[in-house]
């Protein structure tokens, strides 16, 4: 080894042993040959190992930084519980200039016409003579609009790629959606409760197809916005709502809110369309709240089914006198106040269970505070400060406390599920969160107030909600609109709540016409029996096989047993 | 013998050199085939979210059924045109041939009186 290296001998036998100075070079040679020969094998063991490597473990950072530009939006898609989409973005172009490199302005423009619409033509043209070095021509044109354009091959022109939200169903989910400002941040409804989750998410997952699922059915929001579309035409009324909701989960359905806006061209909508008449506008719901009322009574007033009550005088509260409108009898039990809708035995109830605990049932159900919900426009219920007995009575039967209609579908809901309520959402929910819940009644109180809805609608004043098969309950309620301190008799809010099948419930289904006008089919009248609970009856009809719940045979033993009414006869 | 053992491990030099820019010649294909495949994923990803775009906006509800309304003979469905499976098990097909129509109470349950009614 050593002759090979060293010519010039050091040595002249060609031993290491020789000398000092041979023995020092002999060592650093071998050091640095068996250095090298480790390193060489290092090398090649790594190599080994590299080459059987399985790809997929290669270090994740890779791929970003062969992706970053292909990001396909930064706005997720959303979608309704079965997966329809309706918000998305969708890419477009965006027509700009560069007037220093326009040659001829006005054949320019005269050639853009032909493909497209430009607003503000003189503004453009006068823009496009200047000295500026960019001048927008038109924003979020169609891919077809934008071929038309590449075809004329006008130097000076070019495109910018853009998103722009798309809504593809127009009105449907006008008040739920909210809207997007002009650079695309949510400023409304649930696009702008997940404002913060796209910003989060909107990096890691763009390839992932999680989509925020809402717990709409875009199939149950056309029917219900049909319907209410109807009855405010015909009985012309300023205003309409209706919501659907899940009574077990306290998913919304469907939520609508008439009058609306086409999502796609929200610079157009009135303050009035965009108004959330369901969420955010308060109302005295009149006889509606009598369920509360009802409910209060059997949980703290010990009431029974035969207790009776005289309704032959009205009522004198201080300076209130509360009266009843064609009632067929002057005795009822307790069970028929509520079916025909008495407001003097209901105010008979409510004295007997105690104001205090009127107070704490309406708290417990959610109908004095803000509602919580993932959208921003929430309503306040407005109820007095005084609580005195005034008030006591007149909330009994829905007047003197004003609330949202979904507060009403929300404590419906927690009454008759069995007594659980739980925060009304609208997002689809999973089913993993079963213990957020609070009890607001017994569960014998929520079967009897099952019951006595039943009744109402099957003997009482909501008869014509009833779809034979599908065991609607509910109850209906006309209230006179305040107005200065008094109530205005000439118009009123007409409602039905009401839920099916009464058996099991499993949706609960309101409808609100603000101020409806009494016309020849209804022979004048304007209560929640003639206008509300009809709508109510044809969107059950129609959602019950959608939402994949039969007709049972009403005149079943079981069902009949369970629904049994018989009006109370004094002995003679 | 020593020169053998030079010529070995020259040789195995020149392997691991030349192995060496083979991988890493296979590395860069590999890379360019990836992008160009990643790509290509993100155009057709592009088409797809274009599509059901368009897909959605043709299952539109009104559109539907206006076009249910004009090209199908068909009438909305009525609550007596549906029923529960449960309906179609022998026993109960059977109940419902002798009677013709709605069981009434003593025809299913002939054992049973009917004793919440009395007046």
């Amino acid at each position: 080894m050593v002759n090979w290296i060293f010519d010039t001998s050091y040595s002249n036998t060609g031993n290491c042993n020789e000398s000092a100075e041979v023995k020092i070079s002999c060592f650093r040679i071998k050091f640095v040959l068996v250095a090298f020969c480790l390193i060489f094998i290092a090398i090649i063991i790594r190599l080994c190992d590299l080459s059987q490597k399985d790809g997929n473990k290669l270090n994740r950072s890779i791929y970003k930084k062969v992706h970053t530009k292909t990001v396909l939006h930064s706005r997720p898609t959303i979608v309704d519980r079965n997966g329809n989409i309706i918000a998305i973005n969708l890419k477009t172009a965006s027509l700009y200039a560069n007037p220093r490199k326009v040659i001829d302005t006005e054949k320019a423009m005269a050639l853009l016409e032909k493909a497209i619409v430009i607003n503000n033509k003189d503004k453009i043209a006068n823009r496009l003579n200047s000295n500026r070095s960019f001048v927008w021509i038109r924003r979020n044109l169609t891919p077809k609009e934008k071929y038309e354009i590449n075809k004329l091959g006008i130097p000076g022109f070019y495109f910018k790629n853009e998103e722009r939200r798309i809504y593809p169903q127009n009105n449907l989910f006008s008040h739920i959606l909210g809207s997007v400002n002009l650079d695309g941040h949510g400023i409304a409804g649930i696009e702008r409760y997940f404002e913060q989750d796209f910003e989060v998410h909107s990096n890691d997952d763009f390839y992932s197809d999680k989509r925020p699922t809402l717990s709409v059915d875009i199939r149950v929001q056309k029917v219900v916005r049909d319907e209410l579309q109807n009855v405010m035409q015909e009985f012309k009324a300023i205003g309409a709502s209706a919501i659907v909701m899940d009574a077990n989960s306290f998913e919304v359905l469907s939520m609508v809110s008439l009058p609306d806006y086409d999502l796609n061209d929200i610079g157009k909508a009135t303050s009035n369309e965009k108004f959330n008449r369901s969420t955010y506008g308060v109302y005295e719901m009149g006889s509606t709240f009598k369920i509360f009322n009802m409910a209060l009574g059997y949980e703290f007033g010990q009431l029974k089914d035969n207790d009776l009550f005289d309704l032959s005088k009205p009522l004198k509260v201080d300076r209130f006198t509360i009266r009843d409108y064609s009632l067929k009898k002057n005795i009822m039990d307790a069970r028929e106040v509520f079916i025909y809708s008495s407001n003097i035995g209901t105010a008979g109830i409510a004295l007997k269970s105690g104001c205090e605990k009127q107070r704490y049932l309406l708290k417990k159900l959610g109908l004095l505070d803000k509602l919580e919900l993932e959208i921003t426009e929430k309503g306040t219920p407005l109820y007095p400060r005084n609580w005195g007995k005034t008030s006591c009575i007149t909330m009994s039967y829905g007047h003197g406390i004003a609330v949202t209609p979904m507060h009403v579908v929300t404590a419906t809901a927690s009454i008759i599920n069995g007594g659980i309520l739980k925060k009304p959402t609208f997002i689809k929910a999973d089913n993993e969160d079963k213990d957020n819940y609070t009890r607001v009644v017994s569960e014998k109180t929520s079967d009897k107030i099952r019951k006595i809805m039943r009744m109402a609608v099957e003997h009482g004043t909501g008869k014509k909600a009833n779809v034979s098969g599908y065991l609607v309950g509910g109850k209906t309620g006309s209230a006179d609109k305040p107005k200065k301190g008094k109530y205005n008799t000439k118009v009123n809010i007409s409602s039905f709540v009401g839920a099916f099948p009464m058996n099991k419930p499993q949706y609960v289904v309101l409808v609100m016409v603000d101020e409806p006008i009494g016309n020849e089919r209804t022979r004048g009248y304007t209560t929640g029996g003639y206008v509300a609970a009809p709508v109510v009856g044809k969107i059950i009809e129609k959602i019950a096989p959608i939402l994949n719940i039969s007709p049972v045979d009403e005149n079943n033993y079981f069902l009949r047993k369970e629904f049994w009414y018989e009006p109370y006869e004094p002995k003679k | 013998m020593k020169n053998n053992l030079n010529i070995i491990i020259a040789s195995m030099l020149v392997l691991t050199i030349s192995g060496l820019f083979y991988v890493k010649d296979q590395v860069k294909y590999l890379k360019q085939d990836l992008a160009e495949i990643n790509r290509q994923i993100a155009d057709s990803k592009m088409q797809i979210h274009v599509l059901e775009a368009e897909w959605q906006y043709l299952n539109n509800p009104e559109r539907i059924r206006n076009l249910s309304e004009n090209y199908l003979d068909l009438k909305p469905v009525n609550v007596s045109q549906y029923s529960d499976p449960e309906n179609f098990n022998p026993v109960n097909m059977a109940i419902l041939q002798q009677t013709n129509n709605t069981p009434t109470i003593a025809s299913i349950y002939p054992n049973l009186k009917p004793v919440f009614i009395s007046y």
